[in-house]
C-alpha cells in the first residue's frame, strides 16, 4: 500500500507542476499584470515602474521559476493588489471555507446516506420514487439559483435567517444547505446503486434465511459492503464541492477561498490566484487518496 | 435515431424531450412570441411589478426590469442563449472530447499517457474556477464564454470513450478489420466510433444541462454575455439588487433554467436506460 500511496503523489505532484505552468501561462499571455495593478490613468512610464518593481519585466519562464522555489519553500509571494502575503491573506479564507464545507459535507451524509439505503431496500416505494425525485430535480438546479430562492423565502419572507454574511451560526444556515444540496444528488444516486448490488448478493439472503432482523441485515450485513463504492465517490466529489463554494459563497458573500477566487481572478492578482489553483488541486487530490486509504482500511478486499 | 426513439419508452423520457422541444420552439419563434421588444428601455415604465400585482399593468404581463424592459419577452428571449451555449458547448467540447478519447484508448502508450494526465488534471481542477481564469483572462464575449465553456465540457467526453474504446479495441471486429490491413485511423473513425457513439449521445445530454448551468453563473457574475443581451443568467444578476421588492425577477429566470436543464437530463436518463437495460431504475 506504501507503494500504491507515493505513486499516487508522485502522479499528483506532476499534475500540480502542469496546473501551476498552465495557470501561469493563462494569465501571463492575455492578461498583463502590471497593467491591471495600475490606476486607469496611468501613464506609460507608471505602468513600466510598476513591472520593474514586481519583476513582471523578466522573461515568463524565469518568473515561473523564482515563483515555483520560492513556493516550495512556503513562500507564495504578495498579492498584487493589496500588498499583503499570499499565506496570510489565504489562511482566514481557508478557515471559513473549511468550515462551510466541513458543514456541507456532515449535512450531505446525514441526508444522502439514509435516504439512499432506504430507497434501495424498498425499492420502488414511495421513498424511493421521492428520492429519485429529489436527485433529478437536484441535479437539474443551478445552485446559485437555489441560494438565491433560499434568501427570498427564509430571510426576506419569512425573516429567520440572515441574508449574507459570516458571523454565528446562524450565517451557516443557508450556504451550508446550499452547497450540501450541490452534491447530494450524485451522493444519494451512488448509495443507492451500492445498496442494490449488494441486497442481491447471496450473503444477505443468506444471514435472512438463518433469521437475522431485517435492520441488522440491511445496517450490518449490507450497509457496510456498499460502503466502498459510496467512500470512493464522496472522495471523487471534492472537486465539486470546492466549485459549488465558489458558487456559494458568491451568492452569501461568504468570505472564503471562492469569494476570494472571483475577486483575484477578475482583478488579475496573479500570485492569489496561482496559491488558490494550487490549494484546490491539492485538496482534491488529497481527497482522492484518502478515500482511496479509507476504502483500504474498511474493505479487507481491496488490496494495492 | 432508433436509439433516441426508444427513450420514449420512458415516460420521463418522454416528457423530458417534449419539454425540451416546447423550449426549442419557444426559442426559434422567439421574435413572434414576445409581446415587446426585449432591447427596448422604457425609464419611466421601470420595475413594475407583474400585471395580477398592486400597481402592475395589463401591457407588462410579467412587469418589466431596472431599464423598463418587458420582463416576458426577456425570458423569451434569454432561451436563445441558453440553447445556443448550451448547444455550441456540447458541439465543441463533444468533438475534441471524443476525440481525444478514442486516440487514448485505441492507441494507448504514450499518446494515453499524455492524455490521461490531461484529463487527470481537468478532473482535479474545479470547473467553475477554470471557466472563471479563461473568461476573466479574454475578456467576457459570447465567443469566450463558449471556449470557457468548451475546456470544462471536454474532460467528461474524453473520459467515458476512453474506457469504452479500450473495452472494444480487444473485441474481434476490430482484430478483424486490423488483419484487413486498414489503417488506423480508418478502424478508429469507421469502426469503433460508432460502436461509442451512444455513450456520447448520454454524456452529451448531461454536458448539455450543465453548460447552461455554468453559462448562467458566468452572467451571474458578470462574465458572460454582454448585459444588453437578454440571458436567464444575466436577468438573475441584474434582479438580485431588488430581491425584497420583487422576487418573481429573480424567481422566474431561475425557474426556466432548472426547467430547461431538467428536461435534457430527463430525456438523457431516458436514453441510457433504453440503450442498457442493465442499467434501468439505477
Amino acid at each position: 500500500m506504501t507503494a500504491y500511496i507515493l505513486q499516487r503523489l508522485g502522479q499528483a505532484l506532476i499534475i500540480a507542476v502542469l496546473l501551476s505552468i498552465t495557470t501561469f501561462l493563462l494569465l501571463f499571455v492575455a492578461k498583463d499584470p502590471a497593467r491591471a495593478l495600475a490606476r486607469p490613468d496611468a501613464t506609460a512610464a507608471e505602468v513600466q515602474a510598476l513591472r520593474l518593481r514586481y519583476g513582471l519585466d523578466r522573461s515568463v519562464p524565469e518568473q515561473y521559476w523564482r515563483w515555483a522555489t520560492a513556493a516550495l519553500r512556503g513562500d507564495f509571494g504578495t498579492s498584487l493588489y493589496s500588498q499583503q502575503p499570499v499565506t496570510s491573506l489565504l489562511a482566514p479564507r481557508i478557515g471559513a471555507t473549511v468550515q462551510l464545507a466541513g458543514v456541507a459535507i456532515l449535512l450531505t451524509v446525514i441526508m444522502a446516506l439514509p435516504l439512499g439505503v432506504l430507497a434501495a431496500v424498498r425499492r420502488g416505494s414511495l421513498t424511493d420514487l421521492f428520492a429519485s425525485a429529489l436527485a433529478v430535480a437536484g441535479q437539474a438546479m443551478p445552485i446559485f439559483w437555489f441560494g438565491l430562492m433560499l434568501i427570498v423565502l427564509f430571510s426576506v419572507q419569512l425573516g429567520w435567517l440572515p441574508v449574507s454574511g459570516r458571523g454565528t451560526w446562524r450565517h451557516l444556515v443557508l450556504p451550508s444547505f446550499t452547497l450540501a444540496v450541490s452534491v447530494l444528488p450524485l451522493t444519494m444516486r451512488l448509495t443507492r446503486s451500492a445498496m442494490l448490488d449488494v441486497v442481491a448478493q447471496d450473503y444477505v439472503r443468506t444471514a435472512t434465511a438463518k433469521g437475522v432482523g431485517r435492520s441488522a441485515v440491511v445496517w450490518k450485513h449490507a450497509a457496510r459492503n456498499a460502503a466502498t463504492p459510496v467512500v470512493l465517490a464522496l472522495g471523487m466529489q471534492f472537486g465539486a464541492l470546492l466549485g459549488g463554494t465558489v458558487v456559494t459563497e458568491t451568492v452569501f458573500a461568504w468570505p472564503g477561498l471562492g469569494d476570494l477566487a472571483v475577486t483575484s481572478v477578475s482583478t488579475a492578482d496573479l500570485p492569489v490566484v496561482q496559491a488558490i489553483v494550487l490549494f484546490a488541486a491539492a485538496v482534491v487530490v488529497a481527497s482522492n487518496l484518502m478515500a482511496d486509504v479509507i476504502v483500504g482500511l474498511i474493505d479487507p478486499r481491496v488490496r494495492y | 435515431m432508433r436509439t433516441a426513439w426508444r427513450a420514449f419508452n420512458s415516460r420521463s423520457g418522454r416528457f423530458g424531450l417534449v419539454l425540451f422541444l416546447l423550449i426549442v420552439l419557444v426559442a426559434a419563434l422567439a421574435p413572434l412570441l414576445a409581446p415587446h421588444d426585449p432591447f427596448k428601455q422604457a425609464i419611466v415604465q421601470r420595475l413594475k411589478p407583474a400585471a395580477w400585482l398592486e400597481r402592475g399593468s395589463s401591457q407588462y404581463l410579467l412587469g418589466t426590469d431596472q431599464l423598463g424592459r418587458d420582463i416576458l419577452s426577456r425570458l423569451i428571449f434569454g432561451s436563445r442563449i441558453s440553447l445556443f451555449v448550451g448547444a455550441m458547448a456540447v458541439l465543441g467540447g463533444g468533438l475534441l472530447g471524443s476525440f481525444l478519447g478514442l486516440l487514448a484508448g485505441y492507441l494507448g502508450g504514450r499518446v494515453d499517457y499524455a492524455i490521461s494526465t490531461l484529463i487527470n488534471m481537468a478532473w482535479s481542477f474545479p470547473f467553475i474556477l477554470l471557466a472563471l481564469i479563461i473568461v476573466a483572462v479574454l475578456g467576457a464575449s459570447l465567443q469566450n464564454l463558449i471556449i470557457a465553456l468548451v475546456a470544462t465540457s471536454w474532460a467528461a467526453f474524453a473520459r467515458i470513450v476512453r474506457g469504452e474504446v479500450i473495452a472494444h479495441r480487444e473485441r474481434d471486429y476490430v482484430s478483424a478489420a486490423r488483419s484487413t490491413g486498414l489503417s488506423a485511423w480508418r478502424i478508429m473513425l469507421r469502426h469503433v466510433l460508432p460502436n461509442v457513439s451512444s455513450s456520447i449521445l448520454v454524456i452529451a445530454s448531461i454536458e448539455f444541462g450543465r453548460a447552461i448551468i455554468r453559462e448562467s453563473f458566468l452572467s451571474f457574475l458578470g462574465l458572460g454575455v454582454p448585459p444588453n443581451i437578454p440571458s436567464w443568467g444575466g436577468m438573475l444578476s441584474e434582479a438580485r439588487p431588488y430581491i425584497f421588492t420583487l422576487p418573481l425577477l429573480v424567481t422566474l429566470p431561475g425557474s426556466l433554467i432548472f426547467l430547461t436543464t431538467l428536461s435534457v437530463n430527463l430525456f438523457g436518463d431516458g436514453l441510457r436506460d433504453a440503450l442498457d437495460p442493465r442499467l434501468r431504475n439505477r
